[in-house]
């Protein structure tokens, strides 16, 4: 079977519906969603930084939705499969999405995938390895001034996230909601 | 010999979570918290992090509320973590592996059997009893986590007493060239190639292990531990390590560090593992 183009990959992975989202937030760690967007996060990864740029510009605020919500999933799942892999590609995610996510939410996403990368003693390495894959100068620099933020401003309790253990491993939930189902 | 029970208990915790169940069954956390991330964090970090940690704790039901707000440990885990915080002999295990999060594992035997808690990087605490209710167990249990690389001879190793600063240069982290370490080597009688492959060994290893026994009040006891490292070429272990100011060195093999493990148990316990 051919390769989908990156375009096609995303309008199909990241069709603009909101209740389709809010599900996938809740949702089993991990599932099928999770692979289809790692699809669009791969064919990302392997274009040429043109395309990414033009990626970065033309992404709607609901597929930048999508990303967000991946990469703090892959927060969590890159801990509890202790893969580095998986931590990047919730890094390269959020990038990809930063040009239509407040900058507010993506610092509250990096500290949760900071944690993940601290978990699985990559620190902030991790980070400056996903940097080169960000759409643009301003993404980038966006993702490695997490790295400037004091260590005391790094830890996902400032960001105002809470980190426990559920029978399959780490959850990182914001605030006093309660954990959903598909994260236990 | 008594075997535990298939499907018995091990625990898989944070830092923040062993802090919250030690508490709760009044045993001091200090010791097992020591180097963790928790350190770090300011007093309000800190209590939010337990604080979360015992709200993951009641989800997996291995501890409950009481009637005070205070935590009810769960029988089974209470068992576990005091077998752990209280045995009536110690032994740790120290393990570095080339791109791997290192490992601290301490063994505890009690009187009804042995438990072992590794501590991976920062912050993991994975607390298990070992498949033998016997002191033997922690022996199969070092080798399967940092056996030393098959030799290339079977011959028993060649043993030598070396000064205890050779030692001393090579558990450093990192560990640190040092010219004149050779001429120490080849003193003790070491041929020029070993020493110098044993250098090589000990300051670029690709795994160096470290096992101690330790006392009740902390401390080493006995001879004190055996440490074994090795590269692609070779592998060292170094024992005996309170004989006046030399230690050992020989090959590692897989039969040398049995016996340096078991030795080690035998002087601890005062009986032999295997």
């Amino acid at each position: 079977m051919a390769k989908q183009s990156l375009a096609a990959l995303t309008s199909s992975v990241l069709a603009d519906n909101q209740a389709a989202y809010l599900d996938y937030y809740r949702s089993k760690l991990p599932n099928s969603k999770d692979d289809d967007i790692a699809k669009v996060v791969a064919a990302y990864k392997s274009a040429d930084p043109a395309a990414r740029q033009q990626f970065g510009a033309g992404l709607t605020g609901g597929q930048g939705n999508w990303l967000g919500t991946y990469a703090y999933r892959m927060s969590m799942l890159s801990v509890r499969q202790e893969a580095n892999n998986v931590l990047q590609n919730g890094l390269v995610g959020l990038a990809m999405a930063m040009k239509v996510k407040d900058w507010r939410e993506c610092i509250m996403t990096m500290s949760v995938l900071y944690r993940a990368a601290v978990l699985l003693g990559a620190g902030g390495r991790a980070f400056q390895d996903a940097a080169p894959y960000a759409p643009d100068t301003e993404a980038r620099e966006l993702l490695l001034s997490f790295l400037a933020r004091a260590e005391e401003d790094r830890q996902i309790e400032a960001l105002g996230y809470r980190e426990l253990n559920g029978e399959h491993g780490i959850i990182f939930i914001y605030g006093t909601q309660p954990v959903p189902e598909g994260l236990k | 010999m008594t075997t535990s029970a298939p499907g018995a208990l091990h625990l898989k915790l944070s830092a923040a979570e062993l802090c919250v169940l030690l508490t709760a069954i009044s045993v001091d956390p200090q010791p097992f918290i020591d180097g963790s991330d928790l350190i770090s964090l300011n007093r309000t970090h800190l209590f939010q992090r337990l604080s979360a940690a015992r709200e993951g704790l009641l989800l997996r039901k291995l501890a409950k509320v009481q009637p005070d707000d205070s935590l009810a440990v769960a029988d089974p885990t209470r068992d576990l973590l005091l077998k752990s915080a209280q045995p009536k002999a110690g032994f740790q295990l120290f393990h570095a592996r080339a791109g791997a999060i290192p490992q601290r594992i301490l063994f505890s035997v009690t009187n009804t059997g042995t438990v072992m808690h590794r501590i991976k990087g920062i912050v993991e605490h994975l607390i298990q009893p070992l498949p033998l209710a016997d002191p033997s167990a922690i022996v199969e249990a070092v080798l399967k986590l940092s056996a030393p690389p098959a030799p290339a001879s079977r011959a028993t190793p060649k043993t030598y007493s070396v000064p205890h600063q050779v030692m001393a240069a090579l558990a450093g982290t990192p560990p640190k060239p040092n010219p004149e370490l050779l001429p120490l080597l080849t003193g003790a009688g070491l041929s020029a190639t070993d020493a110098e492959a044993l250098l090589s060994a000990g300051t670029q290893p690709t795994q160096q292990t470290v096992f101690t026994a330790i006392a009740a009040r902390g401390g080493q006891i006995g001879s004190g531990g055996a440490m074994w490292f090795a590269d692609a070429k070779s592998a060292w272990l170094f024992s005996d390590f309170n004989q006046g100011g030399q230690v050992t060195v020989q090959r590692a093999t897989n039969a040398a560090v049995r016996e340096a493990i078991n030795a080690l148990i035998t002087e601890a316990l005062g009986s032999p593992g295997r």
